[in-house]
């Protein structure tokens, strides 16, 4: 099971959907070596206004943030989420607004916004 | 949802421990919603009673008696470490190690047993499903933060 979110757009009355499910798999990391690691997986099927399809995201641990591992995308921080349900409001809301090259100075590469 | 397998050799057994999340809107008032994970098992404790269903917020919801997780991975690992500690073939007879026919992943670890060389291995799968959402009743009191703030439903 999964959890669906959905995102409503007022000005033209359409929606757009996240998935989130917790999954676990195995990482070979090299011959003989393998561990298996638990994680966050955002999916979307919607693309960004440039028509481009929104990347997957991982997040594997609470300081895993949206811009580039290293800040929060709805504000300027750096501090590690306190609980899943910040971790999983500030990735809907990075998918949806979408963020500018090394925004808040986190070295991230451009994001456009959530097209609807 | 990620669904970890448990084998125990002495009973010749195989437990499962899912681990999956949630939205939930919250019963206490608010009206609010969460996102959880919750992590069940259908190991026994060895006094034969059922484990409770654990609700995760951050990484310090740990098992009793774990320090806080580093990682979701740490975390998990930490809960089946504590299932596998409590659970009632610690008791049991099994003494060794070996692989079974499964096809994913093992991993040994020593019983936290003095007196016992009993071992499992685990392994894991992860599948994901039609989504779907609910509303359940929540108790209040659960939504405190603490080391030892995960909850049992009742």
């Amino acid at each position: 099971m999964a959890v669906s979110i959905s995102i409503y757009n007022n000005v033209n009355a359409r929606s757009q959907t996240i998935t989130l499910s917790f999954e676990g798999v195995i990482v070979a990391t090299e011959p003989m070596t393998t561990t298996v690691d638990y994680f966050f997986k955002f999916k979307t099927s919607a693309r960004d206004s440039g028509n481009t399809i929104l990347p997957v995201k991982i997040v594997n641990t609470m300081s895993d943030l949206a811009l580039n591992h290293a800040k929060q995308s709805a504000t300027n921080t750096a501090n590690a989420y306190s609980t899943i349900k910040e971790m999983v409001v500030d990735y809907t809301y990075d998918y949806i607004y979408g963020h500018t090259a090394n925004q808040h100075a986190s070295g991230c590469t451009e994001q456009l916004p959530m097209k609807f | 949802m990620a669904t970890i397998n448990v084998y125990d050799e002495g009973s010749d057994r195989t437990y499962q421990v899912y681990v999956d999340v949630y939205n939930t809107v919250l019963h206490d008032g608010s009206g609010d919603t969460d996102y959880y994970l919750k992590i069940t098992t259908n190991m026994r404790k060895h006094d034969g009673t059922a484990f409770g269903d654990f609700r995760v917020r951050n990484l310090s919801d740990v098992p009793p008696g774990k320090a806080a997780g580093t990682s979701f991975t740490d975390l998990v690992n930490k809960y089946i470490d504590y299932f596998v500690e409590e659970g009632e073939y610690i008791y049991s007879n099994s003494s060794s190690l070996s692989s079974s026919s499964s096809t994913s992943y093992f991993e040994n670890w020593s019983s936290s047993s003095s007196n016992s060389s009993s071992s499992q291995s685990r392994s894991s799968s992860s599948s994901s499903s039609s989504s779907t959402s609910y509303v359940e009743n929540w108790s209040s009191s659960s939504s405190s933060s603490s080391s030892s703030s995960s909850s049992s439903s009742p």
